[in-house]
């Protein structure tokens, strides 16, 4: 598919309804916005990325999908930083309660890289995966299409690979992307994954990738899956985390963390959320809204007087151990996907690969 | 993977969206605690819970609570909270009058093992607000009582005048197939009950540590030190089941304000066999 | 002076005498005597001299002292298997509480400055009755420690919501 196969994909999810969301150019940073055009997708940038550092940077091609991960992620989409849950009215001594109506808009997410699916199959299967599923974010989900683009570069703070990920689209998308540049050719192999995909593919009528076109996209995303800026060694980690929780070296990480909770924000799996009621003057109609919410902050784990985790050491250590080990017991999977926005992202660089590195040299 | 799609969701399936209930009686229990008897605004049954399950009760416009429904399971039209004021909403709630409105959703968590406890000798050990959620667990065994062995409540309140449920309490003391042992921290100059914390009671009494189940709740550190007391007395840790508390906001495990270690406490608890979270019972600021 | 027949199977089962052999169960059997109250007996009192200790066998008994403004107030209630009095451990010691039954009560006093002769005379005994004390007394001190927690106290920022329902 050349980009101009993409650019009348583009028309046709507008055309069926859909609300194409993607990345775009926003504060120095790839952002999610509306994808009218491609002209609206960060053509020809990069992003640079280090422990507490971030640069877009141009490409020296003209690549759409060239760039690893930014603060954004699907969550956003999904389970947005603030919504209403439910309306309360006051009449007399009488309450009544006007849930909020069910999301029915269409979206289309385009261009989702591989860990990001990842990610929402893994707060898939906290919010929608139990008894009581969240109605909310399933109705957002069913109304999801997926577009992924595999990586085929990693970016600095990268490391899905440990995560047993890899660059590559597959389970969770509808249709998946590779895109290959070079110095004469730009194109698109695209793989159908679900009927829906199949759909939207058909009407375009494409020519099929030759043998050498895909062999050229799987060289490039295995080549990316080599390239990974950062290691993490999962081996036992889950268990060494467990028995570490009264390790000295969370003081350690304490001295460095500020408490501030960019980690929980960036991070496409944390899911923690609160609500917050808001009343009008008259005190008659009320407003339930959650909005995102973060262990990092000091009346997270409030209970009748006071919070049980008071220092910044007990709330590191709450992310970590959750992120790497209770969430296993949780949910069978690991929290993390191996994205690295938690490492660019921190203010002061704390990056987890490096101070999970320090716990297994510190108790092995 | 997770089965998306099937039947589109309603609103008002929402296990985060409340239900009105009516006030039908205050009670005043001390001079901080007070017990709500509500009824669906709609009329009809009330929610069916298990004991030791709770709720979250929403006080206009203050938010939302959880509290352990402190009534008999088989009272199909109302539902009783027992509630201790010590915060904005439980304030707001404390306001209430009959006929009045809160909003409930639940209920949530884990309940007490009656069924496990069946052909055993039940203890319950309750500290302070404690005994609320416990109750229950009291009326069903008197329900069923010959499916359980003995029946014995250690209740330790703060003083005399902390008490809950005192009338009944005497009705409990007067029966002859139970024993109901009360005891304060400080007493008063009309007290003639015991004096001295709950786990004193507990190294006293008589028990036959293999055929115990013991339910114990109550703060903490009460029941930390009670856990210790009755594995001393040889009660087996899979016998001993313990009812945490945490931050729970939305009862459903998916606002991750409750965990405790591997643990969310609204769904995977409040009721614990103690054996399940030995491991990080005693960790600081878990 | 009494044999250690007066030492019944049923108090020799409770823990306090756990650990004692035969031949310091017959010390112990000398110094000390069945004794009997009725309810609202005065069994200790604070200050005075201190020479027993008394291991309640049946009944209760309430640990007490005098505060002005709230007369008695009790600090704890002793039931079967606990132990009243052990300043006769202590040099020149007296009382630091008094002690009143609550109902009719049955204990078994030992006499402390003949025991603390004999300790001296059978060490291993001595040494056994002491660990025996100490025991008595942490547990007390744990459970003290307990009631100082205060544990079902309200938090700081609460207050009384019967103020509130006065709207």
């Amino acid at each position: 598919m050349e980009p101009a196969g993409l650019a009348a994909l583009l028309s046709a999810l507008w055309a069926a309804g859909y609300r194409v969301i993607g990345p775009t150019v926003g504060d120095g940073a790839i952002v999610y916005g509306e994808v009218r055009s491609l002209s609206d997708l960060p053509q020809g940038l990069t992003d640079q990325q280090e422990a507490g550092q971030y640069r877009l940077v141009s490409r020296e091609d003209r690549a759409l999908f060239g760039f690893h991960v930014g603060p954004h992620s699907l969550k956003r989409l999904l389970l947005p930083p603030k919504e209403r849950l439910f309306a309360t009215i006051r009449k007399g001594s009488a309450l009544s309660v006007v849930p909020e109506p069910i999301p029915t808009e269409k979206i289309a997410f385009l261009g989702a890289k591989a860990c990001e699916i990842q990610a929402m199959l893994t707060q898939d299967q906290v919010l929608v995966g139990g008894a009581h599923p969240d109605v909310q974010y399933l109705a957002r989900r069913n109304n999801l299409l997926i577009i992924g683009t595999s990586c085929t570069s990693a970016g600095g703070t990268c490391f899905c690979t440990s995560m047993g990920g890899s660059p590559r689209v597959d389970a969770g998308a509808d249709l998946a992307l590779t895109e290959v540049i070079s110095a004469d050719a730009h194109y698109f192999v695209v793989e159908t994954k679900t009927a829906l995909g199949a759909s939207l593919i058909e009407p375009l009528h494409l020519p099929s990738a030759s043998v050498t076109e895909q062999s050229a996209a799987a060289l490039r995303v295995a080549d990316a899956a080599t390239q990974m800026g950062r290691h993490l060694a999962t081996d036992g980690l889950k268990e060494l985390i467990a028995r570490s929780l009264e390790s000295p070296h969370w003081d350690s990480v304490a001295t460095r963390c500020l408490s501030c909770a960019n980690c929980t924000l960036v991070c496409p799996t944390c899911f923690c959320s609160t609500v917050e009621d808001v009343t009008d003057l008259a005190g008659d109609h009320s407003e339930r809204w959650r909005r995102w919410d973060s262990c990092f902050h000091d009346d997270f784990s409030y209970l009748h007087g006071g919070s049980v985790r008071q220092s910044v050491r007990s709330r590191y250590r709450q992310w970590l151990s959750h992120k790497l080990s209770t969430w296993i017991d949780q949910f069978g999977r690991s929290g993390c996907v191996g994205c690295g926005r938690c490492i660019t992202f921190c203010p002061v660089g704390i990056d987890l690969t490096a101070e999970c590195a320090t716990l297994q040299a510190r108790h092995s | 993977m997770i089965s998306l799609g099937g039947a589109a969701p309603m609103a008002s399936d929402s296990a985060l969206v409340p239900t009105p209930y009516v006030v039908k009686r205050f009670v005043c229990e001390n001079v901080d605690t007070f017990t709500l008897t509500l009824a669906p605004s709609s009329g009809g049954d009330a929610l069916r819970f298990a004991p030791g399950q709770f709720n979250m009760l929403y006080g206009f416009p203050a938010g939302d609570v959880p509290i352990s429904v402190s009534g008999p399971t088989w009272r199909k039209d109302v539902l009783i909270h027992t509630i201790r004021a010590v915060g904005p909403v439980t304030k707001t709630l404390a306001q209430l009058q009959r006929g009045d409105s809160v909003l409930l959703r639940g209920p949530f968590g884990v309940p007490w093992p009656v069924e496990q406890a069946e052909r055993h000798d039940v203890l319950l050990v309750a500290g302070g607000i404690g005994l609320a959620p416990l109750r229950p667990v009291l009326y069903h065994v008197l329900k069923h009582r010959r499916r359980y062995r003995s029946l014995t409540v250690l209740y330790g309140a703060r003083t005399p005048s902390d008490i809950l449920f005192r009338q009944e309490i005497a009705k409990w003391q007067a029966r002859t197939d139970m024993r109901f042992e009360v005891t304060v921290d400080r007493s008063d100059a009309d007290w003639h009950g015991h004096v001295g914390v709950v786990t004193q009671l507990l190294d006293r009494i008589e028990l036959d540590p293999l055929r115990t189940c013991a339910m114990v709740c109550g703060p903490e550190v009460m029941m930390h030190f009670a856990r210790l007391a009755l594995s001393q007395r040889g009660v087996p840790s899979s016998q001993i089941y313990l009812s945490m508390e945490r931050n729970m906001k939305c009862g459903v495990g998916s606002c991750g304000h409750c965990q405790l270690g591997p643990f969310f406490i609204c769904k995977d608890g409040p009721v614990f066999e103690y054996p399940r979270i030995a491991s990080v019972f005693s960790v600081k600021e878990l | 002076m009494t044999s250690v027949q007066t030492l019944t199977p049923q108090m020799l089962a409770l823990p306090f005498f756990a650990g004692f052999g035969r031949d310091d169960l017959q010390v112990l059997a000398k110094h000390c005597r069945p004794m009997s109250w009725p309810a609202e007996f005065e069994v200790i009192r604070e200050g005075q001299v201190a020479t027993e200790s008394f291991l309640v066998l049946d009944g209760r008994i309430q640990v007490q002292t005098n505060v002005p403004g709230r007369g008695e107030v009790t600090l704890q209630t002793l039931l079967r298997g606990d132990i009243l009095g052990w300043s006769w451990l202590t040099p020149n010691a007296s009382y630091s509480f008094s002690a009143r039954t609550i109902q009719p009560t049955s204990a078994l006093g030992f006499d402390g400055t003949t025991l603390l002769r004999e300790c001296e005379h059978h060490p291993r005994m001595g040494y056994l009755l002491m660990r025996r004390f100490a025991l008595v007394m942490s547990d007390r001190l744990r459970h003290t420690r307990l009631q100082l927690l205060d544990l079902y106290a309200p938090p700081r920022t609460s207050g009384s919501f019967q103020a509130l329902r006065k709207r």
